[in-house]
């Protein structure tokens, strides 16, 4: 076959003279409508307390010209300086939070001590277009070393947050009343899934092992596993509950173990479960997926089966196997969340104590932090991944 | 979680199509459940208002109403990203699925709170957002697996950009696309319980009760019959998933 | 039929094809003969459009084929890859029926063709209308591929590499299947093919190509015996008589005479083949019968005349 008659990709020539993936003007539209739609949205919602209902401020014009302008701007960037895009995006992410904390502290000046100042449609939409923008940045200059200025964003929000320039948000406020209580809970919530993870390899591990040298055991492990999986994790709380406080009602020296219908034992007995799933699954998949030739290779050269596991088998499955580790990790931040509603703690107290009061910035409180924890676990372990993955010879 | 279809033997009788509604419908038969778990609440005969026939249903209608929307905006937003010219967008749409995958499910429905209220609507806001992860995920791997000289032949037969997408790429991409719904459909029935903190009903509404109350009894009530929904919607999609495809007249 | 004007393909600075002026007798089978990268493919795709020419036009029945949609024009042309691209989610009947139900054909029709196609490639219809493309063998499938190709009964014939991922055996039996085929219904055949057996065996002519450009067109004889430049020559090898000569049926050769006492051949054996029972048996002539009755006799000095043609050319 010669070369194939597909045309190029659509956007190259029109914005930049390297490789681009097509579409990538479409993704820089896709950002820069809801920047657009945000600047002329409501920016902060000015509230008496923290749960009276309140009225919505919309930035002040001279704002709004400005808003229009760094909307529009990475897509005019990448036109005309296609190298400088992530710079115009980092740019819009930075003015995002400026303006957040201008309005947050112009709303509050003057009013009680109660008043709480929070972000409104309008700086969600706009953060929206302009992480988009970063992204279509990254994928206009990847090839670049130009790609670094799609995070330029970083360094001046850290010190945005640091100067105390944001502190009359309402999430800080909020944040900084909890302060040490916070940091317990997310303590508490990294303990729940850094021992539900361990208890699960430590399970999971030789579990896979063993069953990944034979058909049926294999079958029913991961038939369980996937058991398990179908029933929604708060009912997989619940349904713990019963035999645990049955065990502890049973055994009372068991009770004085701590163990209970409620708190941290079913919660982490649960978050084990779940977490057995994707480690025993992927285990047996790569441990069985190693190919049967260079098992006999390796046999041919007369490796003992110790030799054989320790030297081939678990070197060639361990990049899979550790795909499985991260899937679970991050699945077990979301159902320690969930554990908080019976009294696990963990950030999920947060979220539901918001729920309960209808406060929101008590929901942000849990729910952003629990989401940056899964990401960041999830950026990690795929680092290690990769990491383990390049000594092995085997790409991801 | 580009989940595949399950390589099953035809001849295998698919028990669980027969035994889990069987056991999801006797157990919604007045008094059943209550009598099953009265052990575990102390002598007391829970009694259940709205009845629990009517929260399996509002859990059932939210969950396929999500399964509806979500193909609706999935379907067609993998068509679109997977056509030739996009790639930035198929990115862009496998970094946001990516993040739908990896962040807590609460806390996508807690933070739709804020802007819906409380009720049903951010539990379904919710549930569309994270069933979309699956469905969009497999619907763009199915597209992108159709082999290129397939196309080519299309192509060369003189089919139009919709003919092929019509008669050849979407059926051949429909198994691992219906797997997708398949695994969307179910965990959602697992989501759903969750909305019941926001105040959706449903079948979480027992659990999230009986964890205040400390009733054992009332939570297994709601945790059984979510699972037994769980159960025979799966069975049942994968009598649709794995089943031959049927020839295209 | 098919006329090819200064037609051109660039890619960035790299031309695939270029400047490239050729026409495609009117039924006949003409070899786009070449080494990989030459441009042949390129070229046939230029024919139905699935690539665009960067200059020069195409002309079909003197129609200039830019004035025809696309899809139009494909589905007038038929079409058969190396990867046969059967779609398996169809049955062999809808595979075949493609074509005519783009077209709008009615079903009893369509049916009716399928029928007559699958007869014509050599597969009982009833056997194998409804079968799965999955369960066919390499060479089937291709005989479904060269049905589709034909559902619509266009006037011409695209393949590209159409039996290069067969095995020799599949190969030589749809070789011979297809150059039947081709004689009953003599569409305007385009083949590309990088197999100098294939093209010698089966090409009306053959047009050799190389480095984006023509090298030579004519005959399976002009390219043998006047080869136009060291090229062609060199690309066809030294033994391209032997090769010419085993594309050929000893059939094609025999004379009247008396078979009497002469060792036997059978007249579906190539002349290549032919020649070795010759020097095997140490006969200069041989008896070529068919389905066992006397057709003639097949002599030794016919064979060399060739030979000594080419020798003469060679020099």
């Amino acid at each position: 076959m010669s070369v194939s008659g597909q045309p190029g990709a659509g956007v190259r020539g029109a914005y930049a003279p390297w490789s681009v993936p097509g579409g990538t003007g479409t993704v820089l539209v896709l950002a820069t409508l809801p920047m657009l739609a945000g600047t002329l949205l409501p920016w902060v919602l000015l509230r008496p307390n923290r749960l009276a209902p309140g009225d919505s401020l919309r930035l002040p014009p001279a704002l709004v010209g400005a808003g229009l302008l760094l909307a529009a701007l990475p897509l005019l960037t990448a036109r005309l300086f296609p190298r400088l895009t992530g710079l115009a995006a980092s740019l819009a992410v930075v003015a995002g939070f400026w303006a957040l904390g201008t309005q947050t502290q112009a709303a509050v000046a003057g009013q009680a001590p109660f008043a709480r100042a929070s972000a409104a449609s309008g700086v969600w939409l706009f953060w929206l277009g302009a992480g988009i923008a970063t992204y279509g940045a990254g994928l206009l200059t990847r090839s670049r070393p130009e790609r670094w200025l799609a995070w330029a964003w970083g360094p001046p929000v850290a010190a945005l947050f640091l100067s105390g320039h944001l502190n009359a948000w309402s999430v800080l406020i909020e944040g900084r009343s909890e302060g040490p209580r916070w940091v317990q809970e997310l303590g508490q919530h990294l303990r729940l899934v850094g021992e539900g993870l361990g208890l699960a390899l430590l399970i999971g591990v030789p579990l896979a092992v063993w069953a990944s040298g034979r058909e049926r055991a294999a079958g029913t492990v991961l038939g369980a596993a996937n058991a398990v999986q179908t029933l929604p994790s708060l009912a997989l709380l619940g349904l713990l509950i019963a035999p645990l406080s049955a065990l502890a009602n049973a055994f009372p020296a068991l009770r004085a173990l701590g163990i209970s219908g409620i708190g941290v034992a079913p919660a982490l007995t649960a978050l084990t479960l779940y977490a057995l799933l994707p480690i025993l699954r992927n285990g047996v998949v790569a441990l069985r997926g190693v190919p049967s030739g260079t098992l006999d290779a390796a046999r041919g050269m007369g490796m003992t089966p110790a030799q054989l596991f320790w030297r081939v088998r678990l070197p060639l499955a361990l990049p899979v196997w550790l795909s499985g580790v991260r899937q679970a990790a991050v699945l077990l931040v979301g159902v320690a969340a969930v554990a908080a509603l019976i009294g696990a703690g963990g950030l999920g107290t947060y979220i539901f104590k918001g729920l309960q009061s209808a406060a929101t910035d008590l929901i942000l409180l849990g729910a952003v932090p629990a989401a940056l924890l899964a990401l960041g676990l999830d950026a990690a372990l795929r680092g290690l991944e990769r990491l383990l993955g390049r000594h092995f010879g085997r790409g991801p | 979680m580009t989940s595949v279809p399950a390589s099953r033997r035809p001849s295998r009788v698919p028990w669980g199509v027969i035994v889990w509604p069987a056991l999801l419908a006797f157990c919604l038969l007045p008094g059943v459940l209550p009598r099953l778990v009265q052990p575990l609440t102390a002598g007391e005969r829970l009694t259940f208002e709205p009845p629990l026939w009517q929260l399996t249903l509002t859990h059932l209608g939210l969950v396929l109403l999500a399964t509806g929307v979500v193909l609706l905006i999935g379907v067609p937003l993998a068509v679109v990203v997977t056509r030739p010219g996009r790639e930035a967008l198929r990115h862009l749409t496998e970094t946001l699925v990516g993040l739908g995958q990896t962040v807590p499910t609460f806390a996508v429905l807690a933070l739709a709170v804020p802007a819906l209220g409380f009720g049903w609507a951010p539990t379904l806001l919710g549930l569309i957002v994270y069933g979309l992860v699956p469905v969009v995920s497999n619907g763009v791997a199915g597209l992108l697996s159709v082999e290129g000289h397939l196309l080519d032949a299309a192509r060369g037969m003189g089919m139009s950009p919709w003919q092929r997408l019509q008669r050849v790429e979407l059926p051949l991409a429909l198994p691992v696309l219906l797997a997708g719904v398949r695994t969307s459909t179910v965990y959602n029935v697992g989501t759903a319980t969750i909305g019941a903190a926001l105040g959706a009903g449903g079948l979480g509404a027992p659990i999230i009760n009986g964890l205040s109350q400390q009733n054992p009894g009332l939570v297994l009530v709601g945790a059984v019959l979510a699972a037994l929904l769980a159960l025979s919607l799966d069975a049942l999609l994968g009598l649709v998933v794995s089943s031959p495809l049927s020839p295209a007249e | 039929m098919i006329e090819l004007q200064h037609l051109e393909r660039r890619y960035g600075d790299a031309y695939a094809v270029r400047d490239l002026n050729l026409k495609f007798p009117e039924g006949e089978l003409t070899a786009l003969l070449g080494p990989s990268g030459c441009g042949k493919t390129t070229t046939l795709r230029m024919i139905n459009r699935l690539t665009e020419p960067s200059a020069g036009r195409v002309l079909l029945g003197g129609r200039d084929t830019r004035d025809l949609r696309p899809e139009e024009l494909r589905r007038g042309l038929g079409y058969v890859i190396q990867q046969i691209g059967l779609f398996p989610h169809l049955t062999v009947a809808q595979n075949v029926a493609t074509v005519p139900e783009l077209l709008g054909w009615d079903r009893r029709r369509t049916a009716r063709r399928v029928d007559d196609l699958l007869e014509l490639v050599g597969l009982d219809p009833a056997v194998y209308r409804a079968k799965k493309p999955g369960e066919l063998s390499g060479g089937q499938a291709q005989r479904v591929g060269v049905a589709r190709a034909l559902a619509a009964d266009p006037p011409v014939l695209l393949m590209d590499e159409p039996f290069g991922a067969l095995d020799p055996l599949a190969r030589d039996r749809l070789q011979d299947a297809f150059k039947d085929i081709q004689q009953r219904l003599r569409k305007t055949v385009v083949l590309v093919t990088h197999d100098i057996d294939e093209a010698l065996r089966l090409g009306d002519r053959i047009a050799l190509m190389h480095a984006g450009t023509l090298a030579q067109f004519g005959t399976p004889d002009d390219l043998i015996h006047r080869p136009a430049s060291p090229f062609v020559r060199h690309f066809l090898g030294e033994d391209a008589v032997l090769r010419q000569l085993a594309g050929r049926a000893a059939a094609e050769f025999v004379r009247p005479g008396d078979p009497a006492g002469l060792p036997r051949i059978a007249d579906t054996l190539d002349a290549r083949s032919a020649l070795g029972v010759m020097l095997r048996e140490g006969s200069d002539a041989l008896a070529v019968l068919r389905e066992g009755v006397p057709l003639g006799v097949l002599r030794w000095d016919d064979l060399r005349v060739r030979e000594a043609q080419a020798r003469k050319a060679q020099a």
